[in-house]
């Protein structure tokens, strides 16, 4: 079948699907991105700019100002949620003392936007950006200052950054989404449960011990899954996963062992709820890092009562999530050791 | 060639159709309509059927800032209300009637502003003598780095010369990291972190300073 859209069939959701992937594929990935820069973008740089009593000042706060104009312009049109008001680089004291051209974005952190001119096969960065920053983007102004193009970014801080070597903007907006939903993680997740307190004896509310969650069932399983160390702390927490106006209650157990070099071994487990047979098949119970990305998972079979993570260290403070899926529901527990 | 133009713009049509549909079927947030809005951008960027109203009632110069100011409005509304787009309509119908919409609202603000600068004007301006307004404002802001003993009181572990104060001047003057490193005969890295550590600190006061309370 060739390229062209036309002749794709849209009938059934599988081929549109396709159409989707087939769509992303045939057009060009952006690399750059051009930004009209008008009456409010300039009237922000004049603001910025007039405070100085060097021209040399002077102009770095213009073209500084155009750059991050362009970046937040063009990051708000995507969604994010900025605020450039509150960033260094509108801070009238800062701007006399330092070369910054920040865009706080909140929960993510500061994105540099560095201007360069039409003809710069270079960007500088100056001491005081090359810390503190989520990113690098780099903006060429036009000369008539009329519009910005964004040239990409690279999160690496050097001095000198070649434009040839940046990444994509695309890339750009997949660092910061991925940022972004890490961060709603955490704080959907002001509920972090944390594993390394549970050594001290701190447990969290809603984790109990088995048996209590379990009640007087038999506990035939637990001898196959070998008799747990004496140091090993095990709790359970009752989780109801709706799915097709039926509740799954189930049981998400953790339990952890201390280590040398203060680390910490984690065993995860998934077991039916009291009164329930098997696991639905096919619910998948998943491991996933920080920033949300799968490390490992392990799906329920048909008559499983019982499905298992393979036991991980880590250390203290190291941050994890634990994921439950069956068809169209989730749930997912965000930990910090 | 009106029968070609009329395919192309069919192809067209179709084409950034299938994107805002593709785009409508994914979250707000997502990476995926992110990118399809950002092809989108480029795609009608790229079309040439982006309308110009009002083109020839105005000086070219002006004409181009009221004209960038309303593409501006335009994608802006256009990122927002994608979901709303209808399929009745041609996509580039769509956005060029609201183009004409944004080009008159900023018409309606346009008094306000003062117009864009160009590069050379920009150095230009850079070398006249700035306003007594402006000397005024940076004097006070040396006044208020000058009078306050903790900025001076404030320096460098075993190097008294080395304070807070001392770097806001230098910077103030326009000095590089490179020079004051130089000058002190300390690595640029722990001037400019002790420096920007303490600007943070101190900004508050500063700013207190300045506003006269």
């Amino acid at each position: 079948m060739g390229p062209n859209l036309k002749t794709m069939p849209t009938k059934n959701t599988l081929a549109t699907a396709q159409m989707g992937v087939q769509i992303m594929n045939n057009i060009a990935k952006i690399s750059t991105l051009k930004v009209p820069l008008s009456f409010d973008a300039h009237d922000v740089a004049r603001q910025c700019s007039s405070n100085s009593d060097r021209p040399d000042k002077t102009q770095q706060v213009y073209m500084n100002t155009l750059a991050v104009y362009a970046v937040d312009y063009y990051l708000r049109l995507m969604g994010f949620k900025t605020d450039w008001p509150h960033s260094e680089s509108r801070d009238p004291i800062a701007l006399q003392v330092l070369d910054v051209a920040d865009l706080e974005i909140p929960d993510i952190g500061k994105l540099e936007c560095r201007p360069v001119l039409a003809d710069a096969e270079f960007c500088e960065l100056p001491l005081e950006v090359q810390e503190d920053r989520v990113g690098y983007a780099v903006v060429r102004i036009d000369p008539s200052l009329k519009e910005g193009e964004i040239l990409g970014f690279t999160s690496t801080a050097a001095s000198t950054i070649a434009l040839q070597q940046l990444q994509s903007v695309d890339a750009l907006l997949e660092m910061l989404t991925e940022l972004e939903q890490a961060a709603t993680v955490s704080e959907l997740g002001a509920s972090v449960t944390q594993l390394g307190r549970w050594l001290k004896n701190q447990v969290e509310t809603g984790w109990e011990q088995l048996e209590t969650l379990l009640g007087g069932e038999p506990q035939l399983e637990w001898s196959l899954l070998g008799t747990p160390s004496v140091s090993e702390i095990e709790r359970g927490k009752l989780i109801n996963l709706d799915m097709q106006l039926q509740k799954h209650p189930l049981v998400l157990i953790a339990a952890i062992t201390p280590e040398n070099n203060d680390k910490v071994g984690v065993h995860l487990k998934l077991r039916t709820g009291k009164g329930q047979s098997f696991l639905p098949p096919n619910l998948e119970l998943s491991l996933l890092d920080e920033t949300g990305e799968t490390l490992q998972s392990v799906v329920a079979r048909q008559q499983d009562t019982l499905i298992q993570l393979p036991r991980f260290r880590g250390d203290s403070g190291e941050k994890f999530q634990v994921q439950i899926h069956l068809a169209d529901s989730s749930f997912t527990e965000a930990f910090v050791l | 060639m009106a029968h070609q133009d009329n395919e192309s713009d069919e192809r067209l049509n179709q084409q950034l159709q299938e994107l805002i549909q593709e785009a409508q079927k994914h979250p707000a947030s997502s990476l995926e309509r992110r990118r399809i809005l950002s092809r989108l951008i480029m795609a009608i960027n790229d079309s040439n059927q982006v309308g110009h109203p009002q083109r020839g009632q105005w000086p070219p110069a002006q004409y181009e800032d009221l004209y960038n100011q309303a593409l501006s409005y335009t994608w802006e509304y256009i990122a927002k209300n994608i979901d709303a787009y209808n399929p009745k309509f041609k996509v580039m119908a769509w956005f060029n009637d609201i183009l004409k919409k944004r080009f008159i609202d900023v018409l309606r603000r346009e008094s306000r502003h003062w117009g864009t600068s160009s590069m050379d004007e920009l150095s230009e301006k850079g070398y006249q003598a700035s306003s007594n307004d402006e000397e005024s404002q940076l004097q006070q802001l040396r006044h208020c780095i000058e009078i306050n003993p903790i900025y001076s009181e404030t320096h460098i572990k075993n190097r008294p010369d080395v304070n807070f104060k001392a770097i806001f001047i230098l910077r103030l003057d326009g000095y590089q990291w490179d020079a004051i490193s130089e000058e002190f005969k300390l690595k640029r890295t722990t001037l400019s972190s002790f420096f920007q550590r303490n600007l943070t600190k101190f900004s508050p006061e500063i700013r207190r300073c300045l506003d006269g309370t």
